[in-house]
């Protein structure tokens, strides 16, 4: 593709002079296919055009690609270039602008190359290459360098801020007065950039220059209002990006050649994504453009591999569809109405910018049509009926229908004629057979393809019968329900569940049903598993910690999001990248869903304390805890609970954390009572909890504090381990054991604070008063040993403050002195040996051989 | 579309059925014989061609369109707010010619005669196995006001006559019209949109482009 550069040659001064004063050569041109180069308007100094210059610059046909000047000299055209021998070391080549056919009459017509400089003339520094502006980076040079300083940009920022503040809330405006909003920025940022008077003399001689301003202006009011702009815009478009969204995400099992691209084609797919999966990093229009441009580039690459092939808008068209179906990007609408509605500057819809933006308006629309629903089922179906068996599945299914009878009578024992027989008796009894156990090549059973295949009657029937498992699970680990959710089946759905298929199944990436039916935006699914079932998990996180509100919010889909927040969903829950679903907000409607969600449910968990709270504190004291190990959980359901509370602390998520433990965050606080000092136990104190405990009913679906997982984890345990200092001294107010150690390893809560280094946590612990210091896990090892392990002076420090014994050997007979020593820990060694000192100073001096190790380190 | 400094932007979209070679038709115009070698571009799907006759600066944008069938419902997306079309059919197939008839019938719904259409026979190499007549196609150009051509990419014969005339056509009528006093005519972009309704309001914010 040409280099976007333009000009007019007609007021080239070097091309006046050739029509002008060299007729003959204009003549020979057209007989005899001279080509005439031009360089561009500016890189040619008047004085410089002289007879010589000009015949060095008529090029006459040679062999092949080369060709040579009126002035007998050797150049060669490759790649839009031209190669030539000078005495200069190293620009030997100069680039092709444009092309251009002039016509003498209707046949006779000679060929004009504007070139970006003169061949075989010397490099003027004045002569810069003809400035094309295609990134953001280019358009801030430019202001940069055209202004001679920051002014401009200095204000234009300036203005940008201004706007900012004067129109907070204009992404719920309609598409026209954004778009007046936006264009009445950009004139006045024009204007300001107008004032500087060097681009002014500039911009009036030049128009290039002009043009050039304006692109980079806005360029850079675009960068200023930044991501801004693209919020009002996705808000716009909420609607339309979420019906793609659920198109593209239901389409995930497309694979090339269903949509018949080209083979030629596999090899730069890879590249081409990686170029469009950037779109969303830019926030300007000519970065956007640019970004889409390069894939288009990358495309048309992998066609010159091959000779004689060329790239067409097909091509094109299915590549492009292919890539929005493979990337994460969740507004495609929103960035196609950016593109062609925000570019102020540029008003020719000729170029090949446009030819792009049709392109990519083509392939959503294509996504959008009946056509591509078609070829989508199609890939669908037969992906699912690639099956080993000979039989085709809807013969299956048929036969299922007509011999629901025979599966119970029917033995899995065929008795064939002989092994490899093929009589009709013996076919027909091997059919029944591989009906009842069959299974295609991704280890789906009859019931997981029916509830694929939206298969309702078979589904019935097959649970019916109950030969086979409801909760059995394909090679990627899901289950029927995943699939039923997946598709958007709510009648299967229902179905399964009423069998007692499990709707919290994890498949391999930790995916729940709810989790898949969010994903592809089935809302009746989603109302499915939430109205239908009780125990469905709202906040768990998957392999990503996304929750299926993350996802949900992810793609857009509102509806959805409204039914998750009305049933449970948090909206603090971080995914692996660290991410709430504040983050992940694409749009102003959503926004506005959690933060009156947001509002509402803090409000209920505070209702529900205050109802709660005082026999909950009641119950907790009463119970009789282990004190080695945390209590066990009574039964699935509390254990399923119990790993919620610990992930929920894990992620930090204070409400969720209160809303398991059924109090709220400032529980402490609203609860009082007269008690004789706080950890008074005297009859009359407890008396009086009883009396609370006797008013309200205790909630069973609440899990106590000092529950352990399968490991012995407790939350107090969690909430150590992670620093979630907050948590934690809610946990000890509320009577969690400080000394509850895990099953196997033997930790307690301080060990890990240790490990990790969590210093506030030790000081938490500690204060509590009945915290033991000196507890050994398996490899007994104490707190202690662990913090001069990690070399954390601080908590050295605040262990020995509080009584650690630095001379304790674990199992293997070493002390955390010695440790410490032979690490050459210094300050830590130090510490140790001054606390040391104290204690024997006390004990009565009694010698202890540390002298040695203290020269050591000095 | 429009002229911007003495130079005409037209934008000629390329419609016909696969395999009648309109592919090879602009590829043969736009990297004519004198330059395949050096100057090769493969994709023919957006191709740009300068021309200049009596001081007036053209920039053809010429557009390949999606031409299999699943994309045939996309076709209004490429050919909106086009000055030109060239309409290719083969000779040697009587189908493509009444593909053609339909894509007629189709601009004209849609953009009216706003746009200058040119019927252009290719393959007059194989004229041995012509199944659509010269007069045939002659006489329904006419009837519906298109230019009509018989090119052959091949051997390079009428190539350059045909977009020639398609120009000059489509300067003239600008010319006409801007001297009428409705400079901005041309337009089209904001009616003939299919696709849908928040895209197609009016750009009246081009006129923030101060100057000076």
């Amino acid at each position: 593709m040409w280099s976007q550069y333009d000009e007019n040659l007609c007021e080239n001064p070097f091309f006046e002079e050739i029509r002008n004063n060299h007729s003959d050569i204009i003549r020979r041109a057209t007989e005899e296919n001279w080509v005439v180069c031009v360089p561009r308007n500016g890189a040619l100094e008047t004085a410089d055009i002289s007879i010589e210059t000009i015949l060095d610059h008529v090029l006459l046909h040679g062999a092949g690609s080369s060709f040579s000047t009126l002035s007998k000299k050797q150049v060669c055209v490759k790649n839009k270039q031209i190669y030539f021998d000078s005495n200069q070391l190293f620009s030997n080549n100069v680039d092709i602008l444009f092309e251009e056919t002039f016509y003498l009459g209707k046949t006779s017509k000679y060929t004009v190359w504007c070139i970006d400089r003169p061949l075989f003339l010397r490099l003027k520094c004045s002569s810069h290459s003809a400035t094309v502006l295609e990134s953001l980076h280019d358009c801030i040079d430019f202001l940069w360098v055209e202004s001679l300083g920051h002014d401009i940009l200095d204000n234009l920022r300036m203005l940008v801020d201004t706007f900012i503040q004067d129109h907070q809330e204009f992404e719920t405006e309609n598409l026209q007065c954004q778009k007046d909003i936006i264009g009445n920025l950009y004139s006045q940022c024009l204007q300001t950039s107008l004032k500087n008077k060097t681009v002014r003399e500039k911009s009036m001689k030049n128009r290039q220059f002009l043009e050039n301003l304006k692109v980079s202006v806005e360029t850079y009011m675009q960068y200023c209002l930044g991501k801004k702009l693209m919020f009002a815009v996705n808000t716009l478009l909420y609607q339309t990006d979420a019906v793609i969204n659920k198109i593209v995400r239901n389409s995930y099992s497309l694979r090339f050649k269903d949509l018949n691209i080209p083979e030629k084609f596999c090899t730069v797919i890879t590249s081409a994504k990686c170029e469009l999966n950037k779109i969303n990093n830019y926030v300007t229009v000519l970065d956007k453009m640019y970004c889409l441009k390069q894939v288009f580039d990358v495309v048309c690459n992998a066609g010159k591999q091959q000779e004689s092939e060329c790239v067409t808008s097909d091509d094109l068209l299915q590549i492009l569809v292919f890539l929005i179906l493979k990337l994460n990007v969740s507004n495609w609408a929103a960035n196609l109405i950016f593109l062609k509605e925000f570019r102020f500057s540029l008003l020719d819809n000729t170029d090949q910018n446009s030819y792009c933006l049709a392109t990519l308006e083509a392939a959503i629309e294509f996504i959008k049509s009946n056509q591509f629903l078609e070829i989508r089922n199609l890939a669908f179906n037969s992906s699912v009926c690639s099956c080993s068996s000979q039989l085709s599945i809807e013969d299956i299914f048929k036969q299922v229908k007509e011999h629901k009878i025979n599966f119970e009578s029917e033995k899995k024992d065929v008795t064939l004629c002989h092994p490899l027989c093929a009589c009709d008796k013996c076919k027909s009894a091997i059919q029944d057979c591989e009906t009842e156990d069959f299974t295609n090549d991704k280890g789906q059973n009859l019931l997981i393809i029916a509830s694929i295949l939206g298969n309702c009657d078979v589904v019935e029937i097959l649970l019916e019968e109950e030969t086979s498992d409801v909760n059995f699970a394909d090679c990627q680990g899901k289950t029927s329900v995943h699939y039923a959710a997946q598709h958007g089946f709510q009648d299967i759905l229902l179905l399964l569940v009423n069998a007692g298929a499990n709707i919290n199944a994890l498949d391999y990436e930790k995916n729940t049903a709810l989790h898949l039916a969010c994903n592809s935006g089935q809302e009746n699914c989603v109302k499915a598993i939430l109205y239908s079932t009780v125990d469905a998990e709202v906040n768990v996180g998957n392999f990503f910690g996304d929750t299926p509100l993350h996802l949900a919010t992810k793609w857009g889909y509102l509806d959805i999001i409204r039914i998750l927040l009305e049933n449970g969903a948090s909206i603090i829950v971080r995914n692996n990248r660290n991410q709430t679903v504040l983050n992940l907000a694409t749009n102003c409607y959503v926004l506005q869903l959690f933060q009156s969600f947001g509002m509402r449910q803090s409000a209920t968990i505070c209702k529900s304390i205050k109802e709660n709270n005082p026999v909950l504190v009641n119950e907790r004291r009463a119970s009789q805890v282990c004190t080695e190990h945390g209590l066990k959980p009574k039964n699935l359901d509390q254990s399923k609970k119990i790993d919620l509370l610990l992930r929920a602390i894990e992620s930090n998520d204070l409400p969720l954390t209160c809303f398991y433990l059924g109090f709220s965050c400032n529980a402490a606080l609203s609860v009082k009572r007269s008690a004789c000092h706080p950890l008074c136990d005297c009859d009359k104190c407890s008396k009086d909890d009883e009396a609370v405990d006797s008013t309200t009913k205790a909630p069973s679906q609440i899990i106590h504090i000092n529950t352990c997982n399968a490991e012995g984890y407790t939350p107090l345990h969690i909430a150590a381990k992670f620093g979630r200092t907050d948590i934690l001294r809610l946990l000890l107010d509320d009577g969690a054991l400080p000394n509850t150690q895990t099953y196997k390893t033997l930790y307690t809560p301080l060990h890990l604070a240790c490990f990790y280094q969590r210093v506030q946590v030790v000081r938490e612990l500690l204060k509590c008063g009945s915290c033991k210091v000196d507890l050994q896990d398996t490899k007994g090892n104490t707190p202690l040993f662990y913090a001069c392990v990690k070399n954390d002076v601080k908590i050295v420090e605040i262990l020995l403050a509080n009584g650690a014994d630095c001379t304790k050997k674990n199992y293997s007979g070493r002390s955390p002195l010695q440790e410490s020593e032979d690490n050459l820990q210094y300050r830590v060694f130090k510490l140790m040996k001054n606390s040391l000192g104290c204690v024997l100073g006390r004990d009565g001096g009694q010698g202890f051989g540390v002298g040695a190790g203290d020269n050591g380190l000095f | 579309m429009a002229t911007n400094n003495g130079i005409y932007n037209f934008k000629v979209v390329l419609l016909g059925e696969g395999c009648v070679g309109k592919t090879s038709l602009v590829l043969r115009y736009v990297e004519d014989k004198f330059n395949e070698n050096h100057i090769s571009t493969v994709q023919a799907s957006f191709l740009n061609k300068k021309i200049n006759f009596d001081g007036d600066h053209v920039n053809l944008a010429i557009w390949d369109t999606a031409g299999q069938e699943k994309f045939h419902a996309l076709g209004p997306i490429y050919y909106r707010s086009s000055n030109g079309a060239v309409l290719v059919y083969d000779i040697t197939d009587e189908d493509s010619f009444n593909k053609v008839k339909n894509w007629v019938k189709e601009l004209r719904k849609m953009l009216g005669t706003d746009i200058h259409l040119a019927i252009v026979g290719n393959k007059i190499d194989l004229a041995r196995d012509r199944h659509v007549t010269l007069e045939e196609a002659q006489v329904y150009s006419e009837k519906v006001g298109a230019m009509h051509f018989e090119t052959s990419a091949k051997l390079n014969e009428g190539v350059d006559e045909l977009f020639l005339a398609l120009t000059e056509k489509m300067v003239h009528d600008y010319k006409l019209k801007t001297n009428n006093g409705n400079s901005h005519r041309q337009n089209l972009q904001n009616a003939v949109n299919v696709v849908d309704d928040e895209t197609s309001v009016n750009s009246s914010t081009g006129s923030c482009c101060g100057r000076g």
